[in-house]
């Protein structure tokens, strides 16, 4: 018996941080219950959708997306403000080993969930909540989003291009980081649970998880005082480092040529002779402070070669290099298909398609991918309520209440409507999208089969 | 934290990191904070952690520098030249001693110790557990490429749609992907563990900071698989809602970031303007995005006639996502952050983050970081003058 085998989560968590933890424990092993709200079922199921203009059942595993976060659960709905819903959850944390929450801080405790109310009942219950700013504190309960918490935490002060303001990365990236995190402290609890008996409780702040991310930036306030408002781009300190025109539309390729002996190697796979003996570029500090004139030369070298041929000649001479990869590349990419990093997985009506593995690392040759494709809204409930030992009868009757039932509300919030009447052609327009592949769909098998 | 003696949730548990860059170092902190004995083994002049700035005072120190300081908090140091017979061989001693060994695969080159080969590290130490962090893990066509997180931002197609859209893709300011990768160390290394607590032999586990990173993806793939569309950067934003940007105000930046259901009246109220409700530049997702210069010049002249301690009251009070563009002094000063006594104290009076997780039963614990070989002797089992030859022999 593995660890994680025979593991019942309770997943009360929406959006992103949290479902992404609890499917990194289901892929794991562990029987995760997800359990949705009947009045606002998890929100990015609608979230863009395959084929992009479903006629009203975006509710039922429609979007990569919500697939990516949730696949192989078994899922409910469930009333948590009736008392038959309440019941229901309590019934289920019998022989539960982890709660996972992620409302606005102080919504659980209201609804009399929070970890105070359980803990007596629950002693060998680990509960994990999950939130912008955590659980306590002045800021506690403002909103948060991933995207608010990027700037939160700092990294967007230090990101940008040189010589110009703060910007942000692309990718929302600190909702998933701090879940990963948060799964770290759940399996650090079970662990320490296997050993005392005693459960307890975890509280991931997002913003005090990411902070240490800020690394040499927040070492030099510490020590010098000195505060970083904007970023290096792609440079860095005593390196050569950028991303250089290709050949193609749009096409780049990241080089990084960390100290003198890949300096060399630099220059002998795209410099003159002439770079080496160039006084502009004869140590590491020169060529940090004629970063622009050097970036000029070798974007003059790259900007006709194909970006995978260059980052190929470039590791074959010891330099960290690599093609900077559009959304298909990425797909098509051969070290994912190599290490089997997709899953193929069913969109409803729609078919099979790739989702990324959560949780990546080889154990002895072995990899955890997904247990089965995401559930339609509601889809277990009657089968997690026979676990229970509810009759047919019994069963109707939660029905009929709507305590295990719900209608998805009308998505009234611009997310949701633009996620599922998208129009491309306004974003190709604004240069927000480089192109729309007419045969992505042959493209997206190839790639990723 | 209070002073009190708490138990730590890995009591017992030896972790040998064998010192080689961010990710690794990371990991075993995280470890360490949660009570684990975590031991370097880093080369006789000390590792490039150490090496690489910022130094206080901009004066190298091989004990004082700012990185060691925020990675290798509560950790011992053990100095050995691996690639030495003597030194190989001592830290297979302490390898064999300990329930997981922690290394980049990648270094260093040349040493007795096997740690580019996983079978014969399983069976040199068949009780330790073998993590190994590297930029694209240890199979495909890749696994002996080099990386940073610049190249890797690209191969996971973050740094495609980062940046202005006129200018070249654009990297994250702190090192994403080592963080990305130690992280899912920590997963991996605890999943590990568990199991083997549970009765599971593992040998051998491994990380990739290139799929660490890739799985991060936000709406770039469901887009692409959904629709055909290939996003690209456009000032870093998502494809379909505006605004999320970090726009100006009186003294600084803030994120103008939207939640909840009739974002227009929300606005409207925020900027004091409620016949703003109605219009479509505010009101309606789309045309914000696509018309986002004039819905800049509406919001643009409240924001910046107002501070930001008075924007953020202001959508605290409305109800949006907004948040500060927070600086590292912002942060060290913050008074959420003081007071949930985030910020450490060390002995020697400097400050360092605090824990990253809370755990009501076994916090994490924060330390200073330990003086280079400070553990030789000691963990070694040898006298003084013995660590000081093998110290001297491997210099």
């Amino acid at each position: 018996m593995r660890f994680f085998e025979g593991l019942k989560v309770v997943d009360l968590t929406q959006v992103w941080i949290g479902p992404m933890m609890t499917r990194i424990l289901n892929d794991l092993g562990a029987n995760v219950i997800k359990i949705e709200r009947t009045d606002t079922p998890d929100q990015v199921r609608s979230g863009f959708l395959a084929g992009n203009n479903a006629s009203g059942d975006f509710w039922n595993n429609r979007s990569q997306y919500f697939a990516a976060r949730n696949a192989g659960k078994r899922a409910m709905q469930l009333d948590l403000r009736s008392e038959q819903g309440r019941e229901i959850l309590m019934q289920l944390l019998e022989d539960a080993d982890i709660l996972a929450e992620n409302f606005t801080p102080g919504a659980i405790r209201r609804m009399d969930l929070g970890y105070e109310d359980l803990r007596e009942r629950f002693p060998r219950l680990v509960y994990v909540s999950m939130s912008g700013y955590g659980q306590e504190g002045p800021l506690a309960h403002r909103k948060a989003v991933g995207m608010s918490m990027e700037p939160s935490a700092g990294a967007v002060a230090v990101t940008g291009y040189p010589d110009d303001d703060p910007l942000k990365t692309g990718q929302t990236w600190v909702d998933h980081y701090a879940g990963l995190q948060a799964c770290a402290a759940v399996i650090t609890a079970l662990i320490y649970r296997q050993r005392s008996g005693r459960g307890q409780y975890v509280d991931i702040s997002m913003q005090e998880a990411t902070i240490p991310t800020l690394g040499r930036h927040l070492a030099d306030y510490l020590l010098n005082g000195r505060v970083k408002v904007g970023g290096d781009g792609n440079r860095r300190p005593g390196m050569v480092r950028g991303a250089y025109p290709c050949a193609g539309d749009d096409n780049y390729v990241a080089i990084s040529a960390r100290d003198e002996a890949q300096w060399i190697a630099l220059c002998g796979v795209l410099g003159s002779a002439g770079w080496r003996e160039d006084p502009r570029f004869a140590s590491a500090d020169a060529r940090w402070a004629n970063h622009d004139a050097l970036d000029e030369l070798i974007a003059a070298w790259t900007s006709s070669r194909d970006k995978f041929e260059v980052a190929d000649l470039l590791q074959a001479a010891g330099v960290a290099a690599g093609a900077v990869l559009q959304a298909p590349e990425v797909l098509a990419d051969p070290q994912l298909a190599a290490r089997g990093f997709w899953d193929q997985l069913e969109l409803t009506g729609w078919g099979e398609v790739p989702v990324q593995r959560y949780f990546s690392p080889h154990i002895d040759g072995e990899s955890f991918g997904a247990t089965g494709r995401a559930a339609h809204l509601g889809e277990h409930t009657d089968e997690l309520l026979r676990e229970l030992g509810a009759s047919d009868e019994e069963i109707a009757e939660l029905r009929e209440a709507g305590t295990v039932v719900g209608h998805p509300v009308a998505l009234d919030n611009d997310f949701a409507r633009d996620a599922i009447t998208m129009r491309l052609e306004p974003y190709i327009e604004l240069g927000s999208v480089l192109r729309v592949d007419d045969d992505f769909r042959e493209r997206v098998a190839r790639g990723a089969g | 934290m209070t002073d009190e003696p708490t138990p730590g949730a890995l009591e017992g548990i030896r972790v040998v990191e064998i010192a080689s860059g961010g990710a690794v170092a990371y990991t075993g902190l995280l470890l360490a904070q949660s009570g684990a004995e975590v031991i370097r083994i880093e080369p006789p002049g000390g590792d490039a952690i150490r090496r690489a700035g910022p130094f206080p005072g901009d004066d190298f120190a091989l004990d004082g520098g700012g990185l060691h300081r925020l990675l290798n908090g509560g950790k011992r140091s053990v100095a050995l030249d691996i690639t030495s017979e003597a030194g190989a061989r001592f830290a297979g001693k302490l390898v064999a001693t300990s329930q997981l060994v922690i290394a980049n695969w990648q270094t260093p080159a040349a040493s007795p110790l096997p740690l580019a080969d996983s079978e014969a590290m399983a069976e040199l130490f068949p009780d330790t557990i073998y993590v190994s962090i590297s930029p694209f893990g240890r199979t495909g066509p890749y696994a002996d490429r080099k990386a940073d997180s610049l190249i890797i931002e690209g191969a996971a197609g973050m740094s495609y749609v980062s940046g202005k859209p006129d200018r070249e893709p654009m990297a994250s300011g702190v090192e994403v992907a080592e963080y990305y990768a130690a992280a899912m160390g920590w997963i991996a290394g605890l999943a590990a563990l568990a199991d083997k607590e549970a009765g599971v032999e593992h040998h051998f586990v491994d990380v990739s900071m290139h799929e660490a990173l890739s799985a991060a993806d936000d709406h770039n793939l469901p887009v692409y698989i959904g629709t055909g569309a290939i996003r690209r950067r456009y000032y870093s934003r998502v494809l379909i809602i505006y605004p999320s940007d970090s726009l100006p105000v009186k003294d600084g930046y803030v994120a103008f970031v939207l939640a909840g259901f009739d974002v227009g009246g929300m606005i409207a109220e925020l900027i004091e303007e409620p016949e703003q409700a109605t219009n479509p530049i505010v009101a309606n997702g789309q045309d914000r995005l696509l018309n986002w210069q004039e819905f800049d010049e509406i919001v643009g002249p409240w924001m910046k006639s107002h501070t930001k301690a008075e924007v953020l009251q202001r959508s605290d009070e409305v109800g949006l996502a907004f948040a500060d563009v927070a600086t590292t002094e912002d942060l060290v000063n913050d008074p959420h952050l003081a007071e949930r006594d985030y910020w450490e104290t060390l002995p020697d009076g400097g400050i360092v983050p605090g824990p990253t997780v809370r755990f009501s039963e076994t916090p994490l614990r924060v330390a200073p970081p330990p003086d280079l070989g400070e553990g030789t002797a000691e963990l070694l089992g040898l006298d003084g003058p013995a660590a000081a030859l093998l110290w001297r022999e491997e210099v």
